[in-house]
């Protein structure tokens, strides 16, 4: 599948000279994303920072107590086990309660794929692309500690940060495993939730890394869709009947989210379970044409949502 | 690789339970022993248990603690053991906390309350005031001795090495 491209513009030259982006990624997002003046203004801005409150080890009151008296300010987010940190006199990464993994620096928007997945107590999952672990840990918390997580990372260098983790955040339901997810079939295991946060360019994350802006190519988009589609169908066929995937991305290119959803809807029986955050997903983009329900999927934008950019997507499994 | 543990194994584990009061807290929990240039024992559900045992994972549930010649607590190990047992702990001050966190030693006027069961040279659980263990110390004094402008307890291990290991960490 080839990244769709569209012709240079006076107005893609002018806002991707403005803001330093490649034109070519410019010229996609004045196709798709809405306000797209305030979105490239927003982009220059420091993210919002959340944090997730590790119900394993603390309740959501007695953080807020401790971090209140420490000088911080918290307001409630529509994830109730999340805090906008509104204002913090040092580093909300080093206070004692996150050494002792009280809580985990988390967007808003990654928080909401697990939200969607919804585990409960005593299933088996899968967490297919996990370092560092933060779905993961939330993952855990979410089923309290019980039944079985399997999480997998196939980089060895981002092994350390997932033990990090989760030996600090406390979670015991979960076994590791350093090894490539279009391996997991090799477990033997059938899972009845699968969140898939797949390996993708990234365009929803340049607040933190403005090299971004340029250093990708309509080819790695390409590569990307590629392999985001195969990992999907890995996931597919793991997936118990009746069981549900949360497909997501930290991208905005609908060739890497709506276009990898539609595959699974052409491919499996399979429906999108609707999600109460987050914007429509699109039913086209240039010549693509995407299944209808792709609207059910979710996108989040930073100058309309305060989050990072990222996509969801609940894919329920007949 | 995971594996169960021997009965020797469980023998050593249980009477250092035992010493802290918490053999029947650890009685029925799920226990694997990782073998590697040292034994490490993890804890984890019973369904992570079984898939350890079956397909070799790379880290199973948490790190309990290290089977030396002596056995050596893991801070994971020391957070579990403060939420449940009352034996040989120190609660410092919160700007004993701090320093604690940064790796440094305790004199005897930050700590503000302890157990009265510790001597000389002996293992003991560090505590905030919440009760939280943020490190394992080993003391110089015994409990009644405590010295108020001495280094009373040695810091081994703390949870501000959280911090100091992210920074070396591909997230």
């Amino acid at each position: 599948m080839k990244t769709v491209t569209f012709s240079s513009t006076k107005e893609s030259k002018e806002l991707a000279k403005q803001y330093a982006y490649s034109e070519w990624i410019v010229n996609r997002f004045l196709r798709y994303i809405p306000d797209v003046y305030k979105f490239l203004k927003s982009m220059d801005k420091r993210p919002q920072q959340y944090i997730r409150v590790n119900s394993l080890k603390i309740s959501k009151m007695e953080l807020k107590t401790r971090l209140t008296e420490r000088g911080f300010e918290l307001e409630d987010t529509i994830v109730e086990d999340v805090f906008i940190v509104k204002k913090a006199p040092h580093s909300i990464g080093a206070t004692p309660e996150y050494l002792l993994g009280y809580y985990y620096i988390q967007d808003l928007s990654s928080c909401i794929s697990v939200v969607a997945m919804d585990p409960k107590n005593d299933e088996t999952n899968l967490d297919m692309c996990a370092a560092p672990g933060g779905k993961t840990t939330y993952i855990a918390q979410k089923m309290n500690n019980t039944g079985l997580l399997v999480a997998m990372e196939a980089s060895k260098r981002r092994m350390n940060s997932i033990v990090f983790n989760l030996n600090r955040c406390g979670v015991m339901n979960t076994c590791v495993y350093n090894m490539d997810a279009l391996m997991a079939p090799k477990l033997g295991l059938k899972y009845d939730k699968i969140l898939l946060d797949a390996p993708c360019t990234c365009e929803g994350v340049i607040q933190k890394d403005i090299g971004r802006k340029t250093s990708r190519t309509p080819e790695d988009i390409e590569f990307c869709s590629t392999e985001q589609t195969k990992l999907v169908d890995t996931a597919v066929n793991l997936i118990k009947p009746g069981g549900s995937l949360v497909y997501a991305t930290c991208s905005f290119a609908p060739e890497e989210n709506e276009l990898v959803v539609d595959h699974v809807l052409q491919k499996y029986d399979a429906e999108i379970i609707p999600i109460p955050y987050g914007s429509e997903g699109l039913t086209q983009f240039g010549d693509l044409k995407f299944d209808p329900q792709a609207k059910n999927t979710r996108r989040f934008y930073p100058h309309i949502h305060s989050t990072l950019g990222f996509y969801v997507a609940k894919i329920k499994i007949k | 690789m995971y594996r169960k543990l021997t009965r020797e194994e469980r023998t050593i584990l249980n009477r250092f339970f035992g010493k802290w009061d918490l053999f029947d807290y650890f009685q029925h929990k799920n226990l694997l022993v990782k073998e590697g240039k040292v034994r490490e024992i993890f804890m984890m559900t019973g369904d992570a248990k079984k898939l350890a045992l079956n397909k070799d994972p790379y880290l199973a549930g948490i790190k309990l603690c290290e089977l030396r010649k002596h056995i050596s607590l893991s801070l994971e190990g020391a957070y579990m053991f403060a939420k449940n047992t009352n034996k040989k702990k120190i609660v410092v001050t919160d700007q004993a906390e701090a320093l604690v966190l940064y790796g440094r030693d305790i004199f005897g006027q930050s700590i503000i309350n302890h157990t009265n069961d510790f001597g000389e040279n002996e293992i003991v659980l560090i505590t905030n005031r919440y009760g939280d263990a943020i490190g394992i110390g080993r003391t110089r004094y015994h409990a009644d001795k405590i010295q108020k402008r001495r280094v009373t307890v040695t810091n081994i291990a703390d949870r501000g090495w959280y911090l100091r290991e992210e920074a070396n960490f591909e997230m």
